[in-house]
């Protein structure tokens, strides 16, 4: 895509060499334990998505037994559970190591696995039971929003009893995490406020407070999982400037504003204020700086790339970079009211979120895994397959993305306004071409993550045992 | 950037969060003649709507799955003994739940009232 392999690669090993804060500060049990039942997840959660894509077309698929109100939910609820325990285990495994003290209390964070795995199961049965909450990507039963809540302290008492001393002294990625935990709890909160009257019984307010809510959701976990990919850069690199430096902190603080402020874009069709229409436009547009300083800092990215290729987790972050570039040029367009006129409940929706949570979350989480298992553990893994994996999921997903968005855009060229499409039917079959290139090229993105992460699988399974014994 | 510069722009941000969470909450989303409160059964339709996890397939505001359709102004454009059979019947593509008469009723209402708020959008 962007450079030729070097010649680096060619064995058919790939090792790299002991680094030393690793040593110091062994990564959290725990935190391995989030990584492992992440992919987990994450596999389980694909197979899911496959499905859900497969009914598109055969709408009697497994209708009776798995009907696409279950296979939704169990697909998103998944996966996003795949980003959290992603995230949850590389900030339990790296943040000791990055402000060089200890976990503050690995048994707690152990307590918060259980939890989180214990809550996971519960949350499955009662799909495959048909007990629903029925709130959009939160379909589980409110009371599993208990232990959700507890397990969620857990984590940040650990946090910030292990970083302890001020903030201010740290660099980003531990101000990241911070922020992404936080963030998650109050969003996560927010999200209940439906159980008040005074929401539930104002349809407009309601859609308007769930809107905050998820938007801003979606930007705590981003926190978190970029805060990842910043540590990972600065182990990899070496360049401990970039994540202190002033630019980067200007974008960490653009960053939180949109997170604050510009999910109100998802509400430009709700009756609600304009005023927060218009923030929102104006705060999303500020994404245009992001997008300029990735342009920007692209020969860099070069340079890096050359450098640092044959380093696997390099790679994966280099992907991620492409990909960020890709959704957020889409973000931007869809952000703009007259194009979101249009674009609004369509695929082109679903492409935005997947694009996101593959093409950036998955990936970053990926390459901490990577991490993970060959810098930390010293395990190799084969760099053949790692190639194959590796361009079969990005090649497959370009194809999935782009066949979401022709989905979309068919719809949005039907469409009078955002809620009138007649006759759906017809709308269905002049995409059927399109859902046919999501459901194949999903299916290949499935083995492609598979042979990702499959191996890490393994590798971290026999470290868990290994320690155990 | 100097250490005490970072939280005074991360307070100065949380402030004005909260001064724009609090007007959120309250404003623009007030009750009124465009804008009813939901009576009590249409809130039992939105208790089933959720029920039967109706969002999985279909959006309200944008808000929902993907593979049906937006029904937020189905009602104005069908009318509701149209949407009440499909509720009943299912579709080629929509379960057939076996939803009583007096459920699908709720629903239907719950369906008018997210109808009557969507004044922008009538055709
Ligand atoms: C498995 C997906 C699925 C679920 C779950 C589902 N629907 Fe549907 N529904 C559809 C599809 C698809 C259509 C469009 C008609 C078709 O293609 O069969 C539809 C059509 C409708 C329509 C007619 C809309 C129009 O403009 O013609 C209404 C009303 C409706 N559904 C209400 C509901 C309600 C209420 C629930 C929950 C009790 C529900 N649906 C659950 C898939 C679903
Ligand atoms: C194996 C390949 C995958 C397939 C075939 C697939 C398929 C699907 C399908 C069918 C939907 C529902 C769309 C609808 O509402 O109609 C969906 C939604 C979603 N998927 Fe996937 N998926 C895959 C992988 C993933 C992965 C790996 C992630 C994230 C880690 C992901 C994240 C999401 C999210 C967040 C949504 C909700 C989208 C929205 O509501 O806008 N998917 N996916």
């Amino acid at each position: 895509m962007l450079i030729q392999q070097p010649s680096t690669i060619s064995a058919d090993e790939v090792k790299l060499p002991p680094s030393k804060p690793a040593r110091t500060f062994p990564p959290s049990k725990a935190g391995t334990l989030f990584l492992t039942s992440g992919i987990v997840s994450l596999l389980f959660g694909m197979l899911f998505g496959l499905l859900g894509s497969v009914q598109y077309l055969l709408p009697d698929f497994l209708a009776e037994a798995i009907p696409f109100f279950k296979t939704r939910p169990l697909h998103v609820s998944l996966v996003i559970a795949w980003i959290f325990q992603g995230a949850a285990g590389s900030i339990y495994c790296y943040a000791p190591a990055s402000v060089k003290r200890p976990l503050f209390s690995e048994a707690l964070a152990r307590v918060h696995w259980i939890l989180f795995v214990v809550t996971g199961l519960g949350i499955v049965a009662s799909y495959a039971f048909r007990h629903f909450g029925g709130r959009e990507y939160l379909e589980y039963p409110i009371w599993f929003a208990i232990p959700i809540t507890l397990s969620w302290c857990l984590i940040i008492v650990n946090y910030f009893k292990t970083i302890k001393e001020s903030l201010s002294k740290y660099p980003v990625y531990i101000w990241m995490w911070g922020t992404g935990i936080i963030a998650f709890l109050v969003t996560y909160l927010e999200s209940y406020l439906w159980l008040f009257n005074s929401v539930q019984s104002n349809t407009v307010r309601d859609i308007t407070i769930q809107w905050k809510a998820n938007g801003a959701m979606v930007g705590s976990w981003n926190q978190m999982v970029y805060g990842t990919a910043f540590y990972l850069m600065e182990r990899i690199s070496g360049n401990k400037d970039t994540s202190r430096s002033r630019l980067t902190f200007f974008f960490y603080f653009l960053g939180l504003t949109n997170l604050l402020f510009n999910w109100g874009h998802h509400t430009y069709i709700v009756p609600s204020a304009t005023w927060i229409k218009n923030v929102a436009y104006i705060i999303s547009m500020t994404e245009l700086l992001i997008l300029g300083n990735i342009i920007w800092n692209w020969r860099k990215t070069l340079t890096d790339a050359q450098r640092h290729f044959h380093v696997v987790p390099y790679r994966l972050l280099l992907a991620s970079d492409v990909w960020i570039f890709l959704n957020l040029a889409l973000s931007i367009l869809i952000s703009i009211p007259a194009v979101n006129f249009y674009t609004h409940g369509t695929h082109i929706t679903v492409a935005h979120a997947m694009g996101a949570t593959i093409g950036i979350n998955t990936l970053i989480l990926l390459a901490s895994a990577y991490f993970l298992a060959i810098t930390i553990y010293q395990k190799s893994v084969t760099s053949k397959l790692f190639n194959v994996g590796y361009w079969l999921t990005n090649i497959s997903l370009l194809v999935f993305w782009i066949s979401l968005l022709g989905a979309g855009i068919v719809k949005s060229l039907q469409a009078k306004h955002p809620f009138s499409i007649d006759p759906y039917e017809k709308y269905l079959e002049q995409s059927l071409i399109w859902f046919r290139a999501f459901s194949y090229s999903g299916f290949a993105l499935l083995i492609g993550l598979s042979i990702l992460s499959v191996p890490l699988l393994r590798i971290f399974i026999n470290k868990i045992r290994a320690r155990s014994n | 950037m100097r250490r005490n510069d970072k939280f005074l722009i991360l307070l100065a941000l949380l402030v004005m969060f909260l001064v724009y969470t609090a007007s959120v909450y309250t404003r623009g989303t007030e009750l009124s003649e465009n804008n009813p409160m939901l009576d009590t059964a249409a809130i039992q339709g939105k208790v089933l709507w959720q029920k039967y996890n109706c969002s999985s397939c279909h959006q309200l505001y944008g808000l929902g799955g993907f593979i049906g359709p937006d029904l937020t102004t189905t009602i104005s454009r069908k009318g509701d003994a149209y949407a009440k059979a499909i509720i009943l019947s299912g579709t080629k593509r929509m379960p057939h739940y076996g939803i009583t008469e007096q459920e699908a009723d709720a629903i239907t209402k719950f369906l008018s009232y997210v109808d009557s708020t969507a004044i922008h959008y009538k055709r």
